[in-house]
Parts: structure tokens; sequence; C-alpha cells
């Protein structure tokens, strides 16, 4: 593992499960199938502040990057054309409209119509971040950064971090129903990942001679990260579908479902991890140079 | 706008890194940092003949490459802090030190290697064509150092006249993503690296 790519992993990572927590929360609050008898539980409350507090463990995390941290606030002179400017201009937006309505909900509640606005705002800067980020990458002349690939793997990062915990969340308090929904989404998410990697490799084998290069450091160099991940991945699969089983009894049912998963979260979060290792390590440039 | 560029002749380079010296000589690079680098380019088989005799069939060759100055470089329009630029007299792209946050995106932005990441300093540091040199008259240190003469720099338009418009050898990026400012004389083992599945032997020796 290359230890100059901690920060970007800790930052793409932390910054993507706090734009999935905030936009499923926003889904949550306005569909009714996710509310706890038709009303929001004041314990809600915790769910956008723990998806501000890891966007700023986001931003944290991203300054350690840096060769010259105290000069981070020039990374936004390039607007123009730079995707890295683009997206630390989002996230900063996505924080202050997170940071907000957070403030909002503890101080000034009764302002209900510029709350959501600014949670809608904030939710949709989430997905704008999440697309600016997967940009950053695939702008460049890397194979192995194919662009839909890229973009669906952050998005699946987003919706699978961010919902494993907003599950963890409900399995306190939430709705039967939502628990059961959320249980469902996740469960797709993680098989269209499963199913998303032969047709990746697939990709990279038959793409380019640098592609292959990536192939081969995927599978021969990482090749013990790339096989611990998809195990992850599987278990993390199990683990949800144990919690849908759990949820279909009708006995004691968020004492039943915490085990799973919390199983699973911890899966999903080493299989993220390991994912996001892989990510930065098969970076060959065109042409290998 | 006048635009400089570097001229290769990759069939004439023996790959004794002079240049490669040279460059980390004059610019007083750190281990790990090369400016330019000769990139070691291998393959082969040993195949058996028409005739049922066997020979080995080889595409080895090396290619020497410093920052190409690109007409459009991927790395200045990466920079999310506008260090990079490309410069108005001769079209080289340099960096603005002070303006460097060290974030290494141009790093990943560039398909030639051509940024390099100063661990002491924490900003990216490259080829800068030895633009001290050319403005008192005289040659780029690799230029000047070079015991084949394999390699040479000028305008792009002049050094096109002389030796030709190639600015692609097997296994650059296609010109076409940065319009790389250089001229190449291709190695003619060139011709048959892809079918050899030729690769970058040294890496070790030229990856940062």
């Amino acid at each position: 593992m290359i230890v100059k790519d901690i920060p970007l992993i800790g930052f793409t990572l932390l910054s993507q499960m706090s734009a999935g927590l905030l936009v499923l929360y926003n889904i949550m609050v306005f569909l009714p199938t996710f509310r706890n008898k038709g009303r929001m539980p004041a314990w809600f409350k915790t769910i956008p502040l723990t998806a501000f507090i890891l966007g700023i463990s986001a931003m944290i995390f991203s300054i350690f990057h840096l060769g010259h941290p105290l000069k981070a606030a020039q990374s936004l002179n390039n607007l123009s054309s730079s995707w890295l400017s683009r997206e630390i201009l989002f996230m900063l937006l996505f924080l202050f409209f997170n940071g907000s309505y957070v403030f909002m909900i503890f101080r000034m509640s009764e302002w209900k119509r510029l709350m959501l606005v600014f949670l809608n705002l904030g939710s949709l800067l989430g997905i704008v971040l999440v697309y600016s980020m997967s940009r950053v990458y695939t702008d460049l002349p890397v194979p192995a950064w194919q662009p839909i690939f890229t973009f669906l793997n952050f998005s699946a990062s987003a919706i699978a971090t961010g919902g494993i915990v907003l599950l963890l969340f409900l399995t306190q308090k939430g709705s039967l129903s939502a628990q059961r929904s959320l249980s469902w989404i996740l469960a797709i998410i993680f098989l269209l990942e499963i199913a998303a990697i032969p047709v990746f490799l697939s990709y990279l084998d038959q793409n380019s001679l640098t592609s292959q290069q990536s192939l081969k450091i995927l599978l021969d160099d990482y090749g013990i990260i790339f096989y611990i991940r998809l195990a992850f991945q599987v278990l993390s699969l199990v683990f949800i579908f144990t919690a849908i089983l759990n949820l279909k009894s009708n006995i004691d049912e968020n004492k039943k479902l915490l085990w799973p998963v919390i199983m699973a979260s911890a899966c999903i979060f080493l299989s993220e991890i390991s994912g996001r290792i892989l990510f930065y390590a098969v970076v060959v440039p065109l042409g290998g140079l | 706008m006048a635009q400089f560029g570097f001229f290769i002749d990759t069939s004439a380079c023996s790959g004794c890194k002079t240049c490669q010296v040279a460059c980390k000589d004059k610019n007083n690079l750190e281990p790990g940092i090369l400016w330019r680098r000769v990139y070691e380019i291998s393959g082969g088989n040993w195949e058996k003949g028409s005739n049922g005799g066997w020979k080995a069939s080889l595409s080895t060759y090396n290619l020497s490459v410093a920052c190409n100055h690109c007409e459009e470089p991927g790395c200045v329009e990466a920079c999310p802090t506008k260090a990079l630029y490309k410069e108005e007299k001769r079209g080289l792209v340099l960096i603005d030190e002070d303006k460097c946050i060290g974030c290494r995106y141009c790093e990943w932005a560039c398909p030639y290697g051509a940024l390099q990441f100063d661990r002491d300093r924490g900003i990216m540091s490259k080829c800068d064509f030895c633009v001290d040199y050319l403005d008192v008259g005289s040659s780029p240190s690799c230029v000047a150092s070079c015991p084949m003469r394999a390699l040479d720099f000028g305008e792009i338009s002049e050094l096109t006249l002389k030796y030709g418009n190639m600015k692609h050898i097997y296994p650059m990026a296609d010109p076409e993503i940065t319009k790389p400012c250089l001229v190449i004389k291709p190695h003619p083992e060139a011709e048959t690296a892809r079918s050899n599945n030729a690769r970058v032997a040294n890496k070790e020796e030229v990856k940062q």
C-alpha cells in the first residue's frame, strides 16, 4: 500500500459516505415509508450532523495530502479548467448547506421551509460532489480510471457507505418498513458491485497495453487485496440478506437486525477501503511511461 | 509565440544516461527526481521461422524523455492553483513555485512522467528547458551533454523541417492527447515493439 494515498483514500471515502448519508436522509424525510408512525423522531437530527462530521473529517484528511497545507485555499484558483478546483468548491458548498441545515434543525427549527431548501441543496451538491470527484480522475490519461466505471464505483460507494450508516441509525428506532427498504437497496448495490467486477476486468484486459498493465498490478501485485475485497463484498451481501431474513420474522426486530447490520458495516468499510487502495494502485499513465 | 521543443534520435541513443545525469547535476536534483529519464524499452520472443530454424525477434531501444512542453498540456489544465503555466516567449511549460501546493494532481495528468514531486520542498518540479542557459544562448544541459548527439532542441517548426514530423514512438501516449512539442527519429526496432509486447524494463530506475 502506498502511504501517500492514505489521505486521498480517507478524503474520497469519507466525503462519499457523507454525501450518500445526506442524500438518503433527504429521501427518508420525504418518503412516508421511512417515517416512524408518520413523523420524524427527534433523534433523527443526529443523522445530518453525522454527515456533516464525516464531511469535515474528509476535508481534514485531504489537507494531509498537500505538500503545503497552509496554501490549500489556492486550490480554488483554476475553476475554469481544473476538476480538482471544482471538486473542492463543491465540497465546500456541500459542507456549507449541510452545516447550515444542521445548525437550523438544532437552533432554528421553526424555519421549516428554509431548512428543507438547505437540505435539498445540500443533497444536490452531494450528488454533484460525487460526480465532480469522478471527473477529477476520469479526465486524466489513465485508462484504468474509465469514466463510467469510476462514476458508478464512486456512486455505489456513496450509497453503500452512507446507506449502511443510516441503517445503523434505523436499527435503533427506525420503522420496520424503512429498515426493510434500505436493506434491499443496499443488497442491490452490493450485487451490482460484485457483478461489475468481471466486466471491469474484461475491459482492462481488452482495452490497451496500458490497461493490461493495470490488470496485472490488480491481479498479481495487489492480488491479495483484490481477493480480500471480494470476500468482504460477498460477506456484506450475506449479512445484509441475513438482516432482511431476520426482518421477516416478528420477534424483537431491532435486536435481531442489529448484529448482521454491524457485521455488514464492518465488511462494507473494509471492502471500500481495500477497493480504494486498489483504485490508486492500478494507476498506469497512458503509454506506461 | 515561438514554440520550443526537443528532438530525440532513438536510433542513435545508446542509453548511456549522460543526459539524465547532466540534468540532475545542472539542476541539483535530489535522489529520486529525474527531470529527464531514459526509458529502456524491451521485448521479444524466441521464434521458429518458416524454414524450421529458430531466431530471436527483439525490440530493444532507449527513449530519453523530459517534459515535452506540450501545445495542450494536461498538467496546466489540471493544476488547481494555476501554478503550472505556458510561458509566452518560448511556449515552455513552467511552474510558479510560490503557487504550487504540492497536491500532485499534475503528476497523473502528464502521460510522459514529466512532473516530479520534490519531497523536501513539498512542491512539484519539472524540466524548465534550462531556460537560464537559453537566455545566454547556450543549449539545455541534456542536449549539450549527449555524446551520441541523439538530442537536439529548437523551435519546433525548425526541428520539423530538419528532422521530419514524427511525434510518436511506441509506447508513448497518443500525441493527439496533449500535442507534445517533440520530434522523434524512431529506432528501427520500434516497428516491432508492439507485436513483441515490449515494456519499460527499468521501471524501478525511472519511476518516482
